[in-house]
């Protein structure tokens, strides 16, 4: 069932006011002056459609464009733009936080977001989860699992030995990329420690401690769990619901519009209409994809933002559970696959995308593609664009990445470099596929 | 309830709220998340107040930029009353 008309009528007013915001741009005040769309209070869902797509792409090469308030001299940036360290620390004296995304659909991004955006974004967050909860809104303090390795941590943190930061007076943020018994015993201890009572984390890694937790008849319940991320699968969500004695709940997000779905206690995916706007457009093998446009991102506005997530809407007035906004069923969204180590050691394939970053900033270049296959359990096939492995000649790349597997979680593996025009067909299909974990072989 | 009347509750509601993190007198000229150092959470309690206060339902926003001083609140508040 799409809707798109319907809903557009429904958040007419926020998306009038964010086109008006999004105007302020230099990239939105041209793009709308090109297509002779008026923005006034009048209107249509048959205007709004006229803007087109907003891309990764497009988003990559504009983002300075798309800045609504002169928060960042354009010359300034350009000078420094090609070094990460640089780049971040010039944001965030400037009021913003540089997030680099992993790169789900093989483009990885380097999103602008300012903390007042952020501010907007969990606001509305929050309230979909005071809707949604109702009287059962979490109290006591939260731990957020946040996969990031030793080396990312130092060089975004300059603390390396820092696992845990106090986020706020309500919980922390705990850094995770390793998951063996010694990580979990390790998370279990915090957990008792700090007296935690709800819990943010991919569900992958959630089943993972849950098999700690029952591997050492061990026991542990929260108040609260909140998967993100990734898909909440069903035979997850018992998994969870069976160890931790709480129903997880799971949260549709993006790094770039963040919080756009919340699933009820039934399991339905409700929309967050203070967050975003979402159409539902049928692609080329006329599958529904998701078209997002932020409500909350003032600064940076997302207007039509392809996020590469299919999807179907459901009417939520043929369920029971009393919250009217619309239910999406997401059709493909990220799922999970881990780096093996020896000793069957699991790892956040974040580490992966870590050595990416790390590597980029050492040739000095940005890499915009890359895919990487876990051909077996000591073999990585790094996959470049053909001008990325020419630039790198004279420095010895599978040297680089070996030792800084070495480094950062104390695993060694050979390393093979290859150009994406030698990716085997089956990787190609796949959406979101750093590797090819060993088990899918 | 006047304008006013429903800016003094405000004010209250904000001080009762805040009592153990500032001690300061809040007053009309205060910003909420600048002056304040309110955040996310604490404005959903502030919103829970609010709503029990007014007798009101506040589920979603359509300009987040409503709580961002007393006076803006207060705007937004009064609507639902009016």
């Amino acid at each position: 069932m799409i809707c798109n008309e319907l809903n557009f009528n429904k958040q007419k007013y926020s998306l009038f006011n964010i086109l008006l915001i999004a105007q302020k741009s230099d990239y939105y005040r041209k793009l709308f002056e090109s297509i002779n769309l008026k923005i006034d209070e009048s209107i249509t869902y048959n205007d709004y459609i006229k803007i087109p797509f907003l891309t990764k792409q497009i988003y990559n090469e504009q983002k300075i464009n798309l800045l609504t308030k002169q928060l960042i001299n354009k010359d300034e940036y350009l000078k420094i733009s090609d070094n990460l360290t640089l780049k971040r620390k010039y944001l965030e004296n400037h009021g913003i936080y540089l997030k680099v995304t992993s790169g789900s659909t093989g483009i990885p991004l380097e999103i602008f977001k300012t903390k007042s955006d952020l501010r907007r974004e969990y606001i509305g967050f929050n309230l979909a989860r005071k809707k949604i909860l109702k009287n059962n809104f979490p109290k006591g303090k939260y731990v957020w699992i946040w996969p990031a390795n030793k080396l990312i941590r130092q060089y975004f943190y300059d603390k390396p030995s820092e696992y845990v930061i106090e986020d706020n007076q309500y919980g922390y943020k705990y850094m995770m990329s390793e998951y063996s018994n010694t990580s979990f015993k390790l998370l279990y201890d915090f957990i008792i420690k700090k007296q935690i009572t709800w819990i943010t984390a991919p569900p992958s890694m959630l089943c993972l401690f849950s098999n700690f937790i029952k591997d050492n008849n061990l026991v542990l319940t929260f108040d609260y769990i909140e998967c993100h991320s990734e898909k909440l699968f069903d035979w997850q969500k018992n998994e969870l619901r069976n160890t931790f004695n709480c129903i997880p709940y799971s949260v549709y997000s993006s790094n770039e519009i963040q919080f756009m779905g919340m699933t009820c206690s039934c399991g339905h995916m409700h929309l967050i209409n203070s967050n975003v706007f979402i159409e539902l457009i049928p692609n080329e093998n006329n599958q529904l994809q998701v078209i997002a446009t932020s409500l909350s991102s003032y600064d940076t506005p997302y207007i039509r933002y392809k996020l590469g997530d299919l999807a179907d809407f459901e009417d939520a007035s043929n369920f029971n559970c009393g919250i009217s906004s619309n239910v999406l069923t997401l059709k493909d969204f990220r799922d999970n696959d881990y780096l093996i180590g020896k000793n069957h050691i699991k790892y956040e394939p974040f580490v992966i995308f870590d050595a990416i970053i790390l590597m980029q900033n050492r040739i000095n270049k940005k890499i915009s593609n890359y895919r990487v296959i876990q051909s077996s359990v000591y073999i990585l096939d790094f996959y470049f664009e053909d001008t990325i492995i020419k630039s790198i000649t004279g420095m010895d790349i599978c040297i680089f990445f070996k030792e800084y597997f070495i480094k950062a979680i104390n695993e060694i593996f050979d390393i093979n470099i290859y150009t994406l025009d030698q990716l085997p067909e089956k990787v190609k299909t796949k959406k979101y596929k750093y590797f090819i974990g060993i088990n899918n072989e | 309830m006047t304008k006013k009347e429903c800016k003094n509750v405000v004010i209250v509601l904000l001080n009762e709220l805040l009592q153990d993190r500032k001690q300061i007198n809040i007053n009309e000229n205060y910003k909420l998340f600048d002056d304040l150092g309110m955040d996310s959470l604490s404005i959903i309690g502030f919103i829970v107040q609010l709503e029990d206060k007014f007798e009101i339902s506040i589920d979603d926003l359509e300009d987040f930029d409503v709580f961002d001083s007393i006076d803006s609140t207060v705007d937004f508040v009064y609507k639902y009353l009016e």
